[in-house]
C-alpha cells in the first residue's frame, strides 16, 4: 500500500508541476490575509533583484495601494495585519537592492511578527520553495482553483483584503480604531520603535537605497487622533532630512472603518502616489 | 529586564519544535536511526529520553527544569509506594497525587486565580505573571495516573511492570513514559498501565509499518491541509470582526472552527499514535469519529478518548461514579465535566464549557433513568445532527474566551440576517477546507460494512492527501491543544 500510495503522489506531483509550467495562467490565487501576505513575500525573495525598483513598506493601510497606478517595478510590501518591521526586514533579509524604499508611517508602534519571516525564510523550506515553484504559496491548488473562479464570477471581492474591505462602512471596527489611535504609547516604547526604525533607515542608505516616509489618507477623525499626530511629529524629528509624502489634509478620502481605504479612494491615493512620486 | 521578567518572558515565548517542522525531522531520524542500531539497544530507553528533552527544550531551556522536576516527583513517589514501608504506602500516594496537582495548579491555575481573586495587588500581579508550560496538562495527570495505578496494585493490569525495583531502571522506564515526545505536550494522555508494560527492547523488524504511515499521512493531512487552512478563515470569530458579518456567513464559520478543532487534535493525536508506532509504542486512539456520535455520552466516549477514559477511570469512579444512582450520579457527573473543563484552560469560560456538558449529559442519564429514551421514535441522524450542532454551539466557549463575546456572536447569528456582507470567499474555503473531515466521517458510516472497493482505493486516497500535503498547507501553527 505505501509503495502504491508514493506512486500516486510522483504522478500528481510531477502532473501538476507541468501545470504550473505550461499551463497555469497569472492570477490573484489569494486565499485569505495571510496567504495574500505569504504570496507577496514570496514574490518580492523570489523575484529578481531590479537596482531601479521601488519598494513600499507598509501595514494594512498600504496593503490596498493598487500597483496598476505606479511605475513598473514597484513592489508593495504592505502586509494586512503586519508592520513596517516586518517588510523593512523582508528586504534586509532577501539581499535586494532597490532604488527606494517608501516607509507608511501611520502605523508606527506595531510589534513584528517574527513567526510570518521565519516561515518564509524558514531553512531548509526557503531553497526547495526557490527552486520548485508548486511549493510557493501563490501555486496551491485551492487558490489557483480560486482564482480561476474569481476570474468567471468577477464580482467576488478579493479574498485577501483584510475582511472589512468589501463592507460598509463599519462603525464597530471604526470605534475600535478611534478608541485605539485615542492612546499613546509612553514615551519609552516609541523611543524604542523609532530607534529600531533609525536602524533599518540607516541600513538601507548605507546600501545607497533611498528612503522616504509617506502617510496613508484616512478618515480626518483618526488622521486628528492624538497617536496620529504624534507619529507625524516623531518622524518629522527624527528625520528631518528626509521626503515626507502626505496628502492634502484639507481632502477627504472614503474609509471602510476609519482606517483602510475603499476600493476607489484606494484607486485615487494610488494616482496620487505615482505623480508625487515622479 | 529583572531576573523575574525576564524567566517569565522567556517561558511565555517558547514552544516545543512542532511536528510539521523541519528541526523536528532533523531530530527524528537519526535518533530513529540510533534507536534501532544493533549496539545501541541496551540504550533505547536513553535514546528516547534524549531525544525527548531535545524536543521539549528546543524553544526554551528553562521548561526542561520543570519536565525533570515533575519526572522526579513521580519516579520517587511511584517506587516508595511500591517498594517502601507497607504502613506508608498511602501515605507516599498522597504525597505523590497533591504535589502533581500543586505543580498543575501553581503553573496553570495561577493566572486564573490571580485575576479572579488578588486582581489589583501585589500577589495578584505575581499570580498573573506565572507563564503556562506546554504540555504542563498532560504530563501531570500521567504522573497521576503512574501513582494511583502504583497504588492499585494487584487491581491493575500488568502491575509488576509499571513500578521495577532498581531505581535506575525505573527511572528510565518513568522517563520514558512521561516524557517520550511522541506524547508529551499534547496527549494522547497514557495510563501508566497501558505504557509501561510495552517497555521492553523494540526491533526494527517489527514496526508496523501500514498502520505507522496511515496515521502519520492522516494526522498531517488533518492538521496542515485541513486545521492551518480553516484557521485562517475562522480567524474571523475574533471580536469585534464578527459583529459585521451576515448570519450565514457567521454559522458557515462556527461549523469550520467546529471541523478545525478536530482536525488540528485529531490530527496531532494520529500523529502522536504513528511516531510511537515507529518506535514500536502503541498508543490508545484518542478519536473514534465523534461527529457520527448521537448521544452526548456517546460524543464522549468518541472525542479525546484518552482524556474521558482518564477522567472516568481517576475521577468519576473514584467520586463513588453511578454506583449511589440517582443525583450522586447526576452530581459526580457535572463535577467530573466542570473539571475537565478547566482542565482544558484556566479561564471560567472553559469551566461553563464543562458545566455544559456535564448538565446535558446529567440530562441524558436523567431521560434514561426515567425511560423517556428517544431511541426508535427519532431516526439516528436527526440525534447525530441535533449532537452536532450543540457540540459545535459550545465549542464558541474555546474560540471566544470572554463569554460577552460569545453572546454577542450568538446575538449577531440571529440578527444578521438581512445585512449585505455574505462573504463568499469566506464562506467557500471554510466550507472546502471542511469537506475532508465530513467524509472523514461519512466514509466511516459507510465502511462499517465490508467494501472490497475501499482496499483498492486506499493508495489513490494516501497518494493525494500527501500530494495536498505538500503543496497545499496552510501557514504553520502550534496545535490548539497546546495551550491546554
Amino acid at each position: 500500500m505505501i509503495r502504491r500510495a508514493f506512486l500516486v503522489f510522483l504522478i500528481l506531483t510531477i502532473g501538476y508541476a507541468l501545470f504550473v509550467e505550461f499551463v497555469k495562467v497569472d492570477r490573484d490565487t489569494s486565499q485569505h490575509q495571510a496567504s495574500g501576505n505569504r504570496i507577496k513575500a514570496e514574490q518580492f525573495v523570489f523575484g529578481t533583484d531590479d537596482p531601479d525598483a521601488t519598494v513600499i513598506v507598509g501595514s494594512s493601510l498600504s496593503f490596498r495601494i493598487i500597483l496598476d497606478s505606479l511605475p513598473a517595478g514597484t513592489s508593495n510590501l504592505g502586509f494586512g495585519g503586519l508592520s513596517i518591521y516586518d517588510g523593512l526586514e523582508l528586504i534586509r533579509r532577501s539581499g535586494k537592492h532597490p532604488a527606494r524604499v517608501l516607509i507608511e508611517t501611520n502605523m508606527l508602534f506595531k510589534e513584528p511578527d517574527h513567526s510570518f519571516l521565519d516561515a518564509v525564510f524558514a531553512p531548509g523550506l526557503y531553497a526547495l520553495r526557490r527552486e520548485i515553484p508548486i511549493l510557493q504559496e501563490e501555486n496551491q491548488p485551492t487558490g489557483v482553483l480560486v482564482g480561476w473562479l474569481k476570474e468567471q464570477l468577477r464580482t467576488v471581492p478579493d479574498a485577501s483584503a483584510t475582511g472589512t474591505d468589501s463592507m460598509a462602512m463599519s462603525q464597530t471596527l471604526f470605534d475600535t480604531n478611534m478608541a485605539s489611535f485615542a492612546v499613546v504609547p509612553p514615551d519609552s516604547v516609541q523611543d524604542r520603535y523609532l530607534d529600531l526604525l533609525a536602524t533599518e533607515v540607516a541600513a538601507l542608505e548605507a546600501q545607497h537605497i533611498e528612503v522616504i516616509f509617506m502617510e496613508v489618507p484616512v478618515s480626518p477623525e483618526i488622521t486628528a487622533s492624538p497617536l496620529a499626530m504624534r507619529s507625524r511629529a516623531m518622524i518629522e524629528a527624527r528625520f528631518p532630512d528626509h521626503r515626507f509624502l502626505r496628502t492634502d489634509p484639507n481632502i477627504t478620502w472614503r474609509t471602510a472603518d476609519g482606517l483602510h481605504l475603499e476600493p476607489h479612494n484606494a484607486q485615487r491615493f494610488s494616482s496620487w502616489l505615482a505623480k508625487a512620486l515622479r | 529586564m529583572p531576573f523575574k521578567s525576564a524567566v517569565v518572558a522567556t517561558l511565555a515565548a517558547g514552544l516545543p519544535m512542532l511536528f510539521n517542522s523541519v528541526p523536528f525531522f532533523l531530530l527524528l531520524v537519526p535518533t530513529l536511526l540510533l534507536y534501532y542500531v544493533p549496539f545501541m539497544q541496551r540504550f533505547q530507553l536513553h535514546v528516547i529520553i534524549a531525544a525527548s528533552f531535545i524536543f521539549y527544550a528546543y524553544n526554551m531551556p528553562w521548561l526542561l527544569l520543570l519536565l525533570i522536576v515533575s519526572l522526579g516527583i513521580n519516579t520517587l513517589a511511584s517506587h516508595a509506594v511500591v517498594f517502601g514501608r507497607a504502613d506508608r504506602r498511602k501515605m507516599y500516594a498522597t504525597v505523590g497525587v497533591t504535589l502533581n496537582l500543586v505543580v498543575l495548579i501553581l503553573f496553570k491555575y495561577s493566572p486564573l486565580i490571580g485575576r479572579s481573586f488578588f486582581e489589583g495587588s501585589g500577589i495578584g500581579e505575581f499570580l498573573i505573571a506565572i507563564p503556562l508550560p506546554v504540555g504542563i496538562s498532560f504530563f501531570t495527570f500521567q504522573g497521576i495516573s503512574l501513582v494511583v495505578d502504583a497504588y492499585r496494585g494487584k487491581d491493575v493490569p500488568d502491575y509488576a511492570s509499571i513500578v521495577v525495583k532498581g531505581m535506575w531502571e525505573h527511572t528510565l522506564r518513568i522517563s520514558t513514559f512521561i516524557a517520550f515526545f511522541a506524547q508529551l505536550v499534547a496527549g494522547p494522555v497514557v495510563k501508566a498501565h497501558e505504557f509501561l508494560p510495552q517497555v521492553r527492547t523494540k526491533y526494527f523488524k517489527d514496526i508496523a509499518w501500514n498502520s505507522a504511515f496511515a496515521s502519520l499521512v492522516v494526522g498531517y493531512f488533518l492538521k496542515m491541509v485541513v486545521a492551518d487552512n480553516l484557521k485562517d478563515q475562522t480567524f474571523w470569530i475574533t471580536f469585534p470582526y464578527f459583529k459585521d458579518m451576515h448570519s450565514i456567513t457567521l454559522l458557515v464559520l462556527l461549523f469550520g472552527y467546529s471541523m478545525q478543532i478536530f482536525a488540528d487534535f485529531a490530527g496531532y493525536s494520529l500523529i502522536a499514535i504513528g511516531l510511537a508506532r515507529l518506535f514500536g509504542y502503541i498508543l490508545m486512539d484518542n478519536f473514534d469519529f465523534p461527529y457520527i456520535a448521537a448521544t452526548f455520552s456517546e460524543f464522549w466516549r468518541r472525542w479525546h478518548i484518552s482524556l474521558s477514559s482518564f477522567l472516568r477511570e481517576y475521577l468519576y469512579i473514584p467520586l463513588g461514579g453511578n454506583r449511589m444512582g440517582g443525583f450522586h450520579t447526576y452530581k459526580n457527573l457535572m463535577i467530573t465535566m466542570v473539571l475537565g473543563g478547566l482542565w482544558h484552560g484556566a479561564a471560567w469560560s472553559y469551566a461553563v464549557w464543562g458545566f455544559f456538558h456535564g448538565l446535558v449529559l446529567a440530562l441524558e442519564r436523567l431521560t434514561k433513568d426515567l425511560g423517556w429514551s428517544m431511541k426508535g421514535k427519532v431516526p439516528r441522524f436527526l440525534h447525530m445532527l441535533f449532537i452536532f450542532t450543540s457540540v459545535t454551539f459550545a465549542w464558541l466557549l474555546f474560540k471566544l474566551p470572554e463569554f460577552d463575546h460569545v453572546i454577542v456572536y450568538v446575538r449577531m447569528l440571529l440578527q444578521n440576517t438581512d445585512i449585505p456582507n455574505i462573504q463568499p470567499i469566506i464562506i467557500f474555503f471554510t466550507a472546502l477546507f471542511s469537506v475532508p473531515v465530513v467524509a472523514y466521517h461519512l466514509l466511516y458510516l459507510w465502511t462499517r460494512e465490508p467494501r472490497p472497493i475501499v482496499a483498492r482505493i486506499k493508495p489513490i486516497v494516501y497518494g493525494g492527501m500527501l500530494f495536498l500535503i505538500l503543496v497545499n498547507s496552510g501557514g504553520g501553527a502550534s496545535f490548539i491543544y497546546f495551550q491546554f
